[in-house]
């Protein structure tokens, strides 16, 4: 077993345990779970294939819409809302980067702004379909194995199966074709496409895949929440909090945007009760030292530190 | 203060641990917003609740018991509320306030009623969380519907003492989010309702701030009566640019701008005539507002608005039902919020009922103030006012 399965087993143990060690810290957990997630799906576009999204909160409300949507107007149950949300996204991906992966560098960026400012709009005001800005209410839900899906333990198994499958999959991808070529992708487009691989093919599967987890997170969000507003759900900080957190933590590594989120999440919650109104400053300052000091991240110089002392070593023993 | 609040909580729940119950403080859980987007708001909500605070104290505290304050700070993010509430959930606080934003506020009361906390809604005006609400949420704050009714009330009014001025044609230009929108709603259905025609009906991005292409339009719609629903930043622009343009109207109501005192400090005499709904004013006729506005005033240190009021609202109606329950259990606590009728405060006074599909929201009196001189007037209703209304405002070339 390689050393990425050995964390990831280690950290399926800690996640399995920690509802028995701190039940009253339930929902911490699942915020920071939910951004893990999000930061991982974020980073096979963002980190693997390079392509930085500002956008992604489009898909967080995609998915929380589609599952509230579907339970409050038409009784279907989150579980066929969430592979349903996985699917809009997906198409949505699709579209959006069909139109947009034309464009290089920051212009696609910005081009992920506008889509997701674009759907914000259209919560906002196609009321028919989505409530409008007053927002959709999730009052009941149905109970599987009576199983209350409102329960803070049973959003935490949810959060966490996210977050650990999201994890595993680019954990497995990272080992396969794919995540090579995505790297190739990333670090030249040009010589990946003498090499035989399709740019727009990668980046469009890339963004695909980022996007449909991403919505699964967000529907698991949206019960979390159980009220969504246009402004919450499709807030522009919301994408730069995603994208961030898998910026400090270390893109295109399998565990840094899952350290990252642990980081920013944990630290927010702590300074929150501790620094009171000075909270964000503080938030800003640690952000403002990571990048500083660890500027590809926590997870990416780690590595890089213990690969260099390996050479070190290595080239010492000769 | 935080630190203090910090620390008395802490000898609270020591004390709670060696000493026998009756030398216990009684803490109530707050989730505030104190940094973040509503910042503005929350500190103000914060100076209102610290004047109820040293009342209650000063006064012996509830059954001999000093009160204190468990506060959590919501950074303006629902998420991080729904966190703080579950947390002073299990702690041992009878009842929970909070907090300003209905975008939070709606999923504490969920969370309030699962979980079984009373909740005593400290901002949000939002009808969904009473309407249908639930029965361990309480708000003695007003609504969007008593809100909008008011205004409507008050242009009823003007329409009866002014008959040969025509009052007829309502132009609405609103925020798209939440409350805003919420309340254009309200205020749609109230027109059709009492025979006006909304000739103009516009909605606007928050953050757009080039407003003369609506207000064009506007120009050429001539509404007798203008309904703004503003926040602070918008609502500056919008008034400086009708002026501008020289849109102006019988009646300008603008909402949430205009009800607070930075806003006329901002505008200066562009803010003159213009009306605003509140639940409380300082001039309003009740017994004891010239004393909670001194208070108030000592506290904030600066010209306190109906906010603090809300504030210290919450507070007090959370004390009075901890008096009544004589404990601190949480259904006891909650049973005893459900009977507090006509409780009197220098605020308003608060009935918790169920009515026209509310659960236990007071239906509170709104008031209509209007800037006159530099200064908010209550001008409606007539039997609590402190001044006249000045009607119909003239043009901008007239003033």
């Amino acid at each position: 077993m390689s050393r990425v399965w050995i964390i990831f087993a280690g950290l399926a143990v800690l996640g399995l345990v920690y509802p028995f060690a701190m039940p009253g810290m339930l929902s911490v957990a699942v915020t920071v779970l939910l951004f893990a997630g999000w930061a991982t799906a974020w980073d096979i576009a963002g980190g693997w294939c390079g392509q930085v999204s500002l956008g992604h909160a489009a898909f967080v409300g995609l998915g929380a819409y589609v599952v509230a949507l579907g339970q409050v107007e038409l009784g279907v149950p989150p579980w066929f809302g969430l592979p349903v949300a996985a699917a809009l996204a997906a198409g949505l991906a699709w579209c959006w980067g069909r139109l947009t992966f034309s464009l290089a560098g920051p212009y696609f960026t910005l081009s992920t702004i506008a889509v997701a400012e674009i759907l914000r709009m259209v919560a906002i005001n196609e009321d028919w379909l989505t409530g409008g800005a007053i927002g959709v209410f999730i009052s009941t839900l149905p109970e599987p194995f009576g199983i209350d899906l409102f329960s803070r333990e049973a959003q935490y198994w949810m959060a966490l199966a996210f977050a650990l499958g999201t994890i595993a999959l680019v954990a497995i991808l990272s080992e396969r074709r794919f995540g090579y070529r995505m790297r190739a992708v990333r670090e030249d487009e040009n010589s990946a496409m003498a090499a035989g691989i399709d740019p727009t093919a990668t980046k469009l599967h890339a963004f695909m895949l980022s996007g449909a987890l991403t919505a699964v997170g967000g529907g698991i969000y949206g019960i979390f929440l159980s009220y969504l507003e246009p402004h919450v759900m499709f807030y522009l900080f919301l994408s730069v909090q995603i994208a961030l957190t898998s910026i400090i933590g270390g893109r295109g590594t399998v565990f840094g945007p899952a350290a990252g989120a642990v980081l920013l999440v944990g630290a927010g919650e702590i300074f929150r009760t501790t620094f009171a109104q000075a909270n964000l400053l503080i938030y800003g300052i640690l952000i403002l030292i990571v990048v500083l000091f660890f500027p590809r991240g926590l997870v990416a110089e780690l590595i890089r530190g213990v690969a260099r002392r390996r050479y070190a070593q290595s080239t010492q023993g000769e | 203060m935080r630190a203090m609040t910090t620390v008395t909580s802490a000898v609270a729940v020591a004390a709670g641990l060696v000493a026998p119950a009756a030398h216990a403080e009684i803490s109530i859980g707050v989730v505030n917003s104190l940094s973040g987007a509503f910042a503005t708001f929350g500190e103000r909500y914060r100076d209102g609740m610290q004047v109820a605070l040293d009342e209650i104290n000063e006064n012996g505290g509830i059954d001999g018991e000093t009160v204190s304050l468990v506060v959590r700070d919501d950074a303006s993010e629902a998420r991080n509320a729904i966190t703080s509430l579950e947390e002073l959930g299990g702690m041992d606080v009878p009842l929970v306030l909070g907090s300003y934003a209905s975008s939070i506020t709606g999923p504490m009361a969920q969370i309030a009623n699962r979980r079984e906390v009373p909740l005593v809604v400290l901002g949000s005006a939002d009808d969904a969380i009473t309407k249908p609400g639930s029965e361990w949420v309480f708000r003695a704050k007003h609504n969007t519907t008593i809100i909008g009714e008011t205004y409507f009330d008050f242009f009823d009014a003007m329409r009866t003492a002014h008959p040969d001025t025509e009052l007829q044609s309502v132009g609405m230009l609103y925020g798209n989010s939440a409350f805003p929108t919420a309340l254009a709603e309200i205020a749609r259905s109230e027109a059709e309702e009492r025979g006006y025609e909304v000739v103009a009906d516009n909605s606007y991005d928050q953050g757009v701030s080039d407003f003369r292409p609506i207000l064009n339009n506007f120009l050429s719609a001539e509404p007798d009566i203008l309904f703004l629903v503003n926040y602070a930043d918008d609502g500056i622009a919008i008034i400086r640019q009708m002026a501008e343009v020289g849109l102006s109207a019988s009646i300008i109501a603008i909402d949430t701008a205009a009800a607070l005192p930075a806003y006329i400090e901002q505008t200066g005499d562009l803010s003159e005539y213009v009306v605003t709904a509140v639940d409380w004013s300082k001039d309003v006729q009740y017994e004891g507002t010239q004393d909670l506005y001194e208070r108030l005033k000592a506290q904030s240190g600066a010209e306190p608005s109906f906010y603090e009021a809300e504030g210290y609202l919450a507070l007090m109606v959370a004390a009075e039902a901890l008096r009544q329950a004589g404990s601190t259990d949480r259904t006891e606590v909650r049973e005893a919020l459900d009977g507090i009728s006509d409780f009197q405060t220098p605020v308003t006074s608060v009935t918790f009922e169920d009515y026209d599909g509310f659960q236990n929201q007071n239906p509170i009196q709104d008031l209509i103030l209007q800037i006159q001189d530099g200064a908010h007037v209550t001008i409606y209703p007539e039997e609590l006012s402190a001044g006249d209304p000045r009607f119909p405002v003239p043009a901008w070339s007239e003033r």
